[in-house]
């Protein structure tokens, strides 16, 4: 095979998840010892290529793919990602898949000891073999040289540095002999800047020696100096594939952002004027699983609608999480002049804080309910509405103000329903994330967490939603704190716009700056931090 | 962290070893017994009950827990000696008879247990707990209406005088003490059961040896991580039953060495207590639900077996009624398993306590330094 | 478990495992036979229409056991494991010289009587199956035989203390 023909190539790969389209037409090639940068937001479709690439059982249970694979000149269609890496592509993933009380050693070569048969192998089969240490030792010192770092083979992982956890990941995938093609979902999010480029040295080691990369990373930096040809991913298309030379952070930054704006309700939005300082959060952290918070200041105004953005995984869940006591979490919240009790849900919910959360099923919802009950619910057990005094000893609910009250909302919010005694689990999920929010309306809340709220409803259902909050707020002047992933969404109807990186706010904007402003602040490119604090 | 801190900590983490050492050492002069008295009594008893301990390490391991489902393996081990005794084999053969009766049945049973836990993972020491219960009910409709009706019986001195199940005390004196006396060495005052000491020994040999192999790694690895493991590839819920059956097995031959040492057996309620008071010897002896070796076997039956034996006495001495012992040792029994699970659960929660006080600080410090440079430039 | 026997180690190991199959079943069947216990009461006692008669004092030893002495009428047991036996007998007339044979006893019998003078007498057969009236007494039991009438009584009966701790 010659140098120029591609080691991975895909081709017209388009995929979508009961007709919504996630990836489309999306090609390109990867050399043998190339390294590609794969850049996009959160849901454009990175993951899902790589599930496709990786023959995950969802992609298969989701209907398959459209296109085609080609690794090593043979077309593939991998069952499952251990076929994948038979054939020898490797992935490191987002978070840590080592085993903390086991050695470096051990990890690297985790389901892939050396053995040394014996006599027990012949009744019980080769896994009463002994393990071959030394051998073993070996195998993963060569590793570990491969990739060009120092690590010490016999340390516990529990005790490293998180750099060192990270090479290690990396060294169990070049450890596979056949190793051709590694992917590197994330690897410098949990790193210092010194531990990144040790580690991008270390890739461009790898690249040198002819194994192929595809890394991923919200790091435009990074991205830009170590890969040789970027391809940025935008709503499922492949929008941009070029040499890393001929592009900067802030190219990148736009295309990844940049579509088609909706921007009707900017000008309502620029002129509101805002009352003083209601709400303050400070040195606020969140031990929430996948979404920790380390230290989050921001104040919000009086009535204003203050937005969180950011990408996955950075915190941002973790703040009204944290906030409404469903995590633990420390720090100090400031509402209204009083400081605010952290871990105690009820207490938060008795001062007249609220909260929509972004696990509707869970969480939020009473499935097998009727949505007089959800609607009710809290601020039943809050406010004691809803009760009825008898003998003035017991109290008991009162179904006919219940009824009243969600009769009331399946108007004022347009619910599709046949009436308030339908199970809420009927509904759809737009319509269910409205029950959410009437849920939290009938609190009469001073102010109202809303955490993701389009999250799986379609096109229609967003914009009804995103209206009833917008409604709420301009009627009773409640002010609001939203959380999404969806910049757009957050720009539609936000005063003021924080995004968090890292688990701390990387800077905060108003809705109409440039798009680009907001892309670097996700990207974590720190030197655009003072620019945005100084716009 | 300071000094005294840390001493804290030793002293928590070593908290139910202590507590027992300063019990016995209390009861013992209480007692009246000589220590030559202790010392063979405490050798009849690690030849008795090591076996069965140990059956609780590989599960351990594999992070399932304590075994409960242990006594599954000694209701096999005692289909086996009552099979047996009514073909009237005698001695060591009688016992290796049971054995192999025993194995196949404690290997089925083995898989059914480990099959359920696997269906749930993170409470497979209660699951276990209540299987036992079931097959317990199991185990007694088999011995107590089959055995003689359905199951043909032949030795009639071994039913009930009704004509069809196993008598409740059933006399073992054909198999009595014949492990324990095939190689019984004096040495000084003291009689050592060597042969049974050689089967607990070749029995730790493999548990060493056994850890050393690929099965014994993976057993680790998934004790470890479940999820990390599954996407290494290693087959877990599969190396979960194998450990299972494997303790479930040796929890047969465990029992079997138990009764040959008793001489007699109480047919429905011998295997009641089996599990519990394996799972309180190596609790005694300072293992937890993850983490458990050879040691804290053998350190715990010594310390849970000094405990019983010395405490009625003490009890009668002291208060005048050994009944206090007695329930001084039921009470310790139970008490040993719910102060370490307690204190399992609070060292966890400390833990996390802790990774979290470092989580903050390097969140804060890392923040402040971002924000040093900031201001710098 | 899958078993294919494509290679060559897979046929070894097949042949392995089959065999330790059967060397499982061996053993059990040897313990079974080789373990098994049997009572045989050695009678030396006349005939009842005196077609023989008892020796006159003699030592019985069976498989170099420890050996008894026996007048006339006497009986006494020996426990044996195994169907193959060998019986020496010395007498105590010093005259007659010492008396050796082998004996097998049916595998299902749990306690035989041996006659010596029948044997002594050739007169076949001199081993006979032994069902005692007082079978269950010569089981020696710690407990009466008891039986119980419902699950209560069964754990009234069975509650043994110390029955773990083994005081």
């Amino acid at each position: 095979m010659g140098q120029d023909s591609p080691l991975l190539s895909i081709q017209h790969v388009s995929k979508d998840f009961y007709g919504n389209v996630v990836l489309q037409d999306v090609s390109f090639d990867i050399k043998p010892g190339e390294i590609i940068g794969l850049v996009g937001e959160n849901g454009a479709g990175k993951t899902t290529l790589m599930r496709i690439l990786f023959g995950m059982p969802v992609i298969t249970e989701t209907g398959g793919y459209q296109g085609k694979i080609v690794f090593d000149g043979h077309e593939t269609n991998f069952s499952s990602p251990f076929d994948a890496l038979d054939a020898g592509i490797g992935m490191v993933h987002q978070e840590f898949s080592l085993i903390s009380g086991f050695t470096t050693t051990e990890n690297i070569l985790l389901n892939n000891e050396s053995m040394k048969p014996n006599f027990l192998n012949e009744v019980f089969g080769d896994r009463m073999s002994f393990l071959d240490r030394s051998d073993m030792k070996q195998r993963a010192v060569k590793a570990i040289q491969k990739l060009g770092v120092k690590l010490n083979p016999d340390m516990l992982i529990s005790e490293m540095p998180i750099g060192h956890r990270q090479f290690t990941e990396i060294a169990r995938e070049i450890n596979r002999e056949k190793i051709k093609l590694l992917v590197l979902d994330e690897p410098t999010a949990v790193l210092t800047e010194s531990e990144a480029e040790v580690l991008l040295t270390s890739l461009r080691n790898l690249a040198a020696k002819g194994i192929s990369i595809i890394f991923i990373s919200h790091r435009l930096q990074e991205v830009l100096s170590v890969a040789d040809t970027i391809v940025v991913l935008r709503d499922g298309k492949a929008v941009k594939n070029l040499p890393s030379k001929e592009c900067s952070i802030r190219d990148i930054a736009s295309w990844m952002v940049g579509r088609s704006m909706t921007s009707e309700s900017d000008a309502e939005v620029a002129n509101r004027k805002l009352a003083d300082e209601y709400f303050r959060v400070e040195h606020l952290w969140v031990d929430m699983p996948g979404e920790t918070v380390k230290d989050v200041n921001f104040t919000v105004n009086k009535g204003e609608i203050f937005g969180i953005g950011g990408l996955a995984g950075q915190g941002k869940l973790g703040i009204s999480n944290g906030i409404m006591g469903l995590y633990p979490g420390g720090g100090k919240v400031i509402f209204d002049g009083k400081e605010a009790p952290l871990n105690d849900p009820r207490k938060v919910l008795e001062i007249g804080f609220a909260f929509v959360s972004e696990d509707r099923r869970g969480v939020g919802l009473l499935l097998d309910e009727s949505l007089e009950w959800n609607i009710a619910f809290t601020s039943m057990q809050i406010k004691n509405s809803h009760l009825k005094k008898m003998l003035k000893l017991v109290k008991i609910r009162d179904d006919a103000s219940m009824r009243k009250l969600t009769e009331e909302y399946i108007k004022l919010l347009d619910i599709k329903c046949t009436g308030p005694s339908q199970k809420a689990k009927e509904l759809s999920g737009g319509n269910q994330q409205k029950i959410c929010l009437a849920k939290a309306f009938a609190m009469k809340p001073s102010i109202l967490f809303v955490s993701e709220p389009t999250r799986g409803i379609d096109v229609g259902a967003k914009k009804l939603v995103l209206d009833t909050l917008i409604r709420y707020n301009r009627e009773y002047g409640t002010t609001i704190v939203i959380v999404s992933s969806e910049l757009e969404e957050l720009r539609s109807l936000c005063d003021r716009i924080a995004i968090i990186d890292e688990g701390s706010v990387a800077g905060i904007l108003e809705p109409t700056a440039p798009l680009e402003e907001f892309g670097m602040l996700m990207s974590g490119a720190f030197e655009s931090n003072k620019e945005a604090s100084h716009a | 962290m300071s000094g005294k801190n840390k001493l804290g900590r030793v002293l928590a983490d070593n908290a139910v070893v202590i507590l027992f050492i300063l019990l016995s050492v209390i009861a013992i002069p209480f007692s009246g017994f000589s220590v030559q008295n202790i010392l063979q009594e405490m050798f009849t008893r690690l030849g008795r009950n090591s076996f069965l301990v140990l059956a609780l390490l590989l599960p351990i391991y594999a992070g399932m827990g304590l075994n409960f489902g242990m006594t599954l393996g000694a209701m096999a081990g005692q289909i086996g000696l009552i099979m047996a005794i009514d073909w009237g084999i005698a001695g060591w053969r009688g016992l290796v008879f049971a054995a192999l009766v025993g194995t196949p049945l404690s290997i089925l049973l083995g898989w059914i247990c480990g099959a359920v836990m696997n269906r749930a993972k993170g409470r497979e020491m209660v699951t276990g707990y209540i299987l036992a219960f079931f097959m317990n009910g199991v185990y007694m409709f088999l011995v107590l209406f089959t055995m003689g009706a359905v199951i043909p019986v032949r030795s009639a001195t071994i039913l009930l005088t009704r004509g069809y199940g196993i008598r409740n005390t059933l006399n073992l004196d054909l198999v009595r003490a014949s492990l324990d006396k095939l190689l019984m060495l004096r040495i000084g005052p003291f009689f050592i059961p060597v042969a049974t000491y050689l089967v607990i020994a070749v029995l730790c040999v493999f548990i060493v040896w056994f850890k050393k192999t690929k099965l014994g790694q993976d057993m680790r690895a998934v004790g470890h991580d479940l999820v990390v493991a599954d996407s290494a590839g290693i087959p877990v819920e599969r190396t979960r039953i194998i450990a299972v059956v494997i303790s479930t097995v040796l929890a047969c031959y465990g029992q079997i060495i138990f009764l040959q040492n008793m001489g007699n057996m109480a047919t429905y309620n011998a295997h009641d207590q089996t599990g519990f008071f394996a799972v309180a010897a190596i609790l005694v002896g300072g293992a937890s639900v993850k983490k458990a070796s050879l040691l804290n076997a053998f350190l715990g039956i010594f310390l849970l077996h000094l405990m019983f034996y010395v405490s009625p006495r003490a009890g009668q001495n002291l208060f005048g009624s050994a009944m206090i012992g007695e329930y001084f040792r039921q009470f310790v029994g139970y008490g040993v398993i719910a102060l370490s699970l307690v204190l399992y659960a609070w060292k966890t929660r400390r833990d996390a306590v802790f990774a979290r006080e470092v989580l903050k600080n390097n969140g804060s410090s890392g923040h402040s330094d971002a924000a040093k440079e900031g201001a710098a430039k | 478990m899958k078993i294919s026997l494509k290679t060559p180690k897979e046929k070894r190991r097949f042949l392995i495992r089959i065999a330790l199959v059967l060397l499982y079943f061996c053993v059990t069947i040897f313990v079974l036979f080789n373990g098994r216990g049997h009572t045989i009461l050695i009678d030396n006692k006349d005939a009842d229409d005196l077609s023989y008669e008892a020796v006159d004092g003699m030592e019985v030893s069976i498989d170099s056991q420890e050996s008894a002495e026996y007048w006339p009428g006497d009986r006494d047991k020996a426990v044996v494991r195994g169907q193959k036996h060998k019986i020496r007998i010395s007498f105590f007339d010093e005259e007659i010289p010492e008396f050796e044979a082998t004996f097998t006893v049916p595998f299902s019998v749990d306690m035989l009587i041996l006659s010596v003078p029948k044997m002594l007498a050739g007169i076949e057969p001199f081993i006979e199956t032994f069902v005692a009236p007082d079978f269950v007494d010569t089981f020696e039991k710690e407990e009466s035989a008891e039986s119980f009438d419902s699950f209560e009584d069964m754990y009234d009966g069975l509650q043994q203390e110390d029955y773990y701790i083994g005081s």
